[in-house]
């Protein structure tokens, strides 16, 4: 599945008379395409490098933002209730639909939405080679350290991430291929179908799908045997204590954490005490739509 | 002379057999009635139990239901793959209308209908609780079907084989 192809998975949750509208995009805004922004009154919007474009077309309604869960669900929305209850629904493609609206709060908890507001589907971006000038420097003595990719969000964390897991799985001048377990808990980093990845994620990855981040370290560390653990989103300590658990097993950890800086990671209590496991920090900068990398090193030292 | 008790051997044998096709109709009425309760009996468990999704459901169903529903699920499945063209409920009732096969009744259809509206689309208690009433209503249908079946199949048969004789007499 190439970008274009992406972008018309993408397209293809939204009810026929919106749908049209975005197919008619120009192929190069396909391709760059980020995400489709479906909001109750207003027109459907692609964010593409310059920013959030209206698509023009008729006003979005409820009722659109009805058959959109519909489709993105298969009509089976009682399949999707976990996801759904956490904001998002995973789709073909690595394609993500976040969720906003009125929520049905039952116990406590949230158990889904009254009514939509809008809709977010992110589109899954495969960027190869994006991570070649940084492989060597994640490298000693032959094995990937540990890395914590840093960005605000839609920096392109989760692109590098994926990128970097298949690098190092496959194996590169930097070092021979390792076996990588890795958590994609939205679905949106291998996008399993049918069990076999839809994104290339590498020969020796192991995909633990759906499953909250700090379970799924825990049983691929019991049951798969890895060299490398990745995972996306550090956002809850229950995340930081399955990092530390993995960290003092000797297993090498690529994350991804939301901040501007890493002093804005460090000022941050949940991060701070993790910091000392990751041995390089990348921190994604992003200016007139160009992504560039930093690479500094972490607290972790030998 | 031979050749017309040829002709009303020829009339009794297809007044008779219309007689005989109609109760076997309304035999496979109250078949497909019951094949549907037990088709949602298995519909509820999968998407309560299993949370199977929509398309897989009738996919099963249309292999491991009982044989005389088999077709209805086949054509919700097969139209799976226009959701987003269509709402599932538009898949769901143009599979109802379209299965003549079924033999059901205007009230039968609309009740089996409307259980589209809920499918697919709630959580499992609620779409738990609208398979249950459809089939507490099927169960009513059914009982009505096997009444007329066991009342009026026989009076079919009958009346056909008779209606065949009497215009066989009539002809000789």
């Amino acid at each position: 599945m190439d970008e274009a192809e992406r972008f018309e998975a993408a397209a293809g949750l939204l009810p026929g008379r919106l749908r049209e509208r975005a197919l008619r995009l120009p192929a190069a805004d396909k391709r760059s395409a980020t995400e489709l922004r479906v909001r109750a009154g207003s027109c459907v919007a692609a964010v593409l490098p310059e920013g959030e474009v209206p698509l023009g077309g008729d006003r979005v309604t409820g009722e659109d933002l009805r058959l959109l869960v519909e489709i993105a669900t298969g009509a089976s929305a009682h399949a999707a209730r976990e996801t759904v209850r956490r904001g998002f629904i995973p789709c073909r493609g690595g394609v993500r639909v976040g969720l906003c609206g009125s929520v049905i709060l039952a116990d406590g908890e949230i158990s889904g939405f009254s009514h939509l507001s809008s809709a977010c589907i992110r589109i899954a971006r495969e960027v190869r080679g994006i991570a070649d000038g940084l492989l060597p420097a994640l490298y000693r003595a032959g094995i990937p350290r540990s890395t914590l990719i840093v960005s605000p969000p839609g920096g392109g964390k989760t692109t590098l991430l994926r990128e970097l897991v298949r690098r190092i799985s496959g194996g590169s001048a930097a070092g021979p291929g390792v076996r990588v377990g890795l958590c994609d808990e939205r679905g949106e980093i291998a996008a399993l179908r049918a069990g076999a990845p839809e994104l290339d994620v590498g020969p020796r990855t192991d995909v633990l799908d759906a499953c909250p981040k700090a379970e799924a370290v825990m049983m691929l560390l019991r049951t798969m045997n890895p060299q490398v653990i990745a995972l996306d989103e550090i956002t809850a300590a229950e995340d930081v204590r399955a990092i530390e658990y993995a960290a003092n097993c000797g297993v090498e950890l690529m994350a991804t954490a939301h901040a501007a800086t890493v002093s804005d990671l460090k000022s941050r209590p949940l991060y701070r005490d993790i910091l000392g496991h990751f041995e390089n920090l990348i921190v994604i900068r992003e200016a007139r739509g160009r992504r560039d990398y930093e690479l500094t090193k972490g607290e972790r030292t030998w | 002379m031979v050749i017309r008790l040829l002709g009303a051997a020829l009339v009794v044998t297809a007044a008779g057999t219309m007689g005989a096709l109609g109760a076997l109709n309304l035999r496979r009425r109250a078949a497909a009635l019951e094949g549907l309760i037990v088709s949602l009996e298995l519909m509820e468990n999968e998407i309560c139990s299993r949370l199977t999704p929509m398309a897989d459901v009738l996919d099963m169903l249309s292999r491991s239901a009982p044989e005389a529903v088999r077709g209805f699920y086949r054509r919700a499945a097969g139209r799976m793959s226009a959701i987003g063209r269509c709402s599932f409920y538009a898949i769901w009732h143009g599979a109802v209308g379209e299965s003549r096969e079924l033999r059901l009744r205007p009230e039968e259809v609309q009740c089996l209908s409307e259980l589209g509206l809920c499918l697919g689309r709630y959580d499992v208690r609620e779409q738990a609780e609208a398979i249950g009433r459809v089939r507490r209503r099927l169960e009513v249908f059914l009982k009505r079907a096997e009444e007329e079946s066991a009342r009026d199949g026989k009076l079919h048969a009958a009346f056909g084989l008779v209606s065949g004789l009497f215009a066989a007499v009539i002809l000789l």
